[in-house]
């Protein structure tokens, strides 16, 4: 019996009497009772985690309910405004319209100067083609296959949101984060991962993101700025 | 599977906020009876739709019989009797969803709770799929796009060691 054993533990693949036996050795082995342990206690932090953060979204809705009311009113008290003239839709949540306004895919950067040097073009070029043939699922299944490479993480996610995947698109660029060294990379992940926030409404950590690139020097800068500052 | 069901799976945030007001109205009115005051049962509310969102990315409600509303509600039946310590009335029928509980924490789940903020995205998401959505390492290694089970294996463990040194090295 090794550490596998565990792993099939945590996966429910022991039968009863297997689990039986492990357990007993768990309670004699103290090496493997602190893997044991150990592996026990990061499946209830993560699970701590998870709850935590779902259940502050959850009190975030129970205070927008009340909201959503005012909202309403204010809405129906601009469309008399706009009549007249003075755009008073500000008071509207306007993060999926600006999403979208603001999500353009980004070109392929990437192939050109891969197609030299790495010898297997094949499948990178494959996955290129799509994307520039706006091909987006396949696109998406094709940088999947490409396997840990930021680059292909980023186009990856950028291919979810030109499929409205917002949070596939959300996850897809959490995955990852580039170094130092592939700065350019960093900078659109953080750029399409606020996209991606925004337009599902996490506000919050889009403007987080947006104000971390109005801060520096990059490509992207100005537009940031130019956003976090119609965010409402 | 149920369309709102697969929403609630993929963590939707949309959707789970049309959840959360869809049902919030005739759930505190239909626990109301037990006396315990608005604001109690208002969280109540968000740990049932967080216990039924869990259960839906562990997958334990891809063939659900019974209609989501009614699940919904038996959670939070059950959560109300256990603030009122009346688990023993609860019957078996009641008990159709899982609660991994995390109520009794050591010093170290704490620990390891905060330290999971400074894990890397990838690695919380194999150690998640893993030990919270309950997939096993074939399932991870296809949704993650790695070449082979044994990769997905080693990678979890380097994932383990590397949350217990952020730990060791406060």
């Amino acid at each position: 019996m090794d550490k596998s054993w565990i792993d099939r533990y945590f996966e429910g693949d022991l039968s009863p009497e297997e689990e039986q036996a492990l357990l007993e050795k768990v309670a004699q082995d103290p090496e493997l009772r602190q893997e044991w342990e150990y592996q026990q206690a990061v499946k209830k932090a993560i699970h701590r985690k998870e709850r935590e953060e779902l259940k502050s979204f959850l009190q975030g809705a129970e205070a927008r309910r009340g909201r959503g009311k005012i909202r309403l009113w204010a809405g129906a008290a601009a469309s008399v405004i706009l009549l007249t003239g003075i755009g008073f839709y500000f008071l509207r949540d306007n993060s999926t319209a600006l999403a979208q306004a603001y999500f353009h895919p980004l070109p392929n950067m990437v192939s050109p100067v891969v197609r030299s040097a790495d010898p297997d073009t094949g499948e990178v070029s494959g996955a290129f083609r799509a994307y520039e043939e706006e091909n987006y699922a396949d696109a998406v299944s094709e940088f999947k296959k490409l396997g840990e490479k930021p680059y292909a993480a980023l186009y990856e996610g950028i291919s979810y949101l030109a499929l409205d995947s917002t949070v596939a698109a959300q996850r897809t660029l959490s995955r990852f984060s580039a170094t130092d060294a592939e700065l350019p990379l960093e900078t659109y992940r953080k750029w399409y991962l606020g996209i991606a926030c925004l337009k599902n409404g996490e506000k919050e950590k889009a403007k987080a993101l947006f104000r971390e690139l109005a801060a520096d020097d990059n490509p992207v800068r100005e537009k940031a700025a130019e956003l976090l500052d119609k965010i409402r | 599977m149920n369309k709102q069901i697969a929403a609630l799976k993929n963590g939707d945030r949309k959707e789970i906020e049309k959840l959360y007001n869809q049902y919030r109205n005739g759930f505190v009115l239909f626990l109301s009876r037990y006396g315990l005051p608005q604001e109690e049962l208002t969280d109540i509310y968000q740990d049932a739709v967080v216990a039924l969102i869990e259960n839906a990315r562990k997958g334990l409600m891809d063939h659900l019989e019974v209609e989501l509303k009614t699940y919904l509600f038996a959670i939070g039946k059950f959560m109300v009797f256990k603030r009122l310590k009346k688990e023993k009335e609860i019957s078996a029928e009641d008990l159709i969803f899982e609660w991994y509980d995390t109520d009794n924490e050591e010093a170290e789940v704490s620990r390891l709770r905060e330290a999971l903020n400074r894990l890397g995205g990838r690695c919380y998401e194999l150690l998640n799929l893993f030990y919270y959505e309950g997939k096993n390492l074939d399932e991870i290694r296809e949704l993650m796009g790695y070449d082979k089970k044994d990769v997905v294996k080693s990678q979890k463990s380097r994932c383990l060691k590397q949350l217990k040194e952020i730990i060791e090295n406060g």
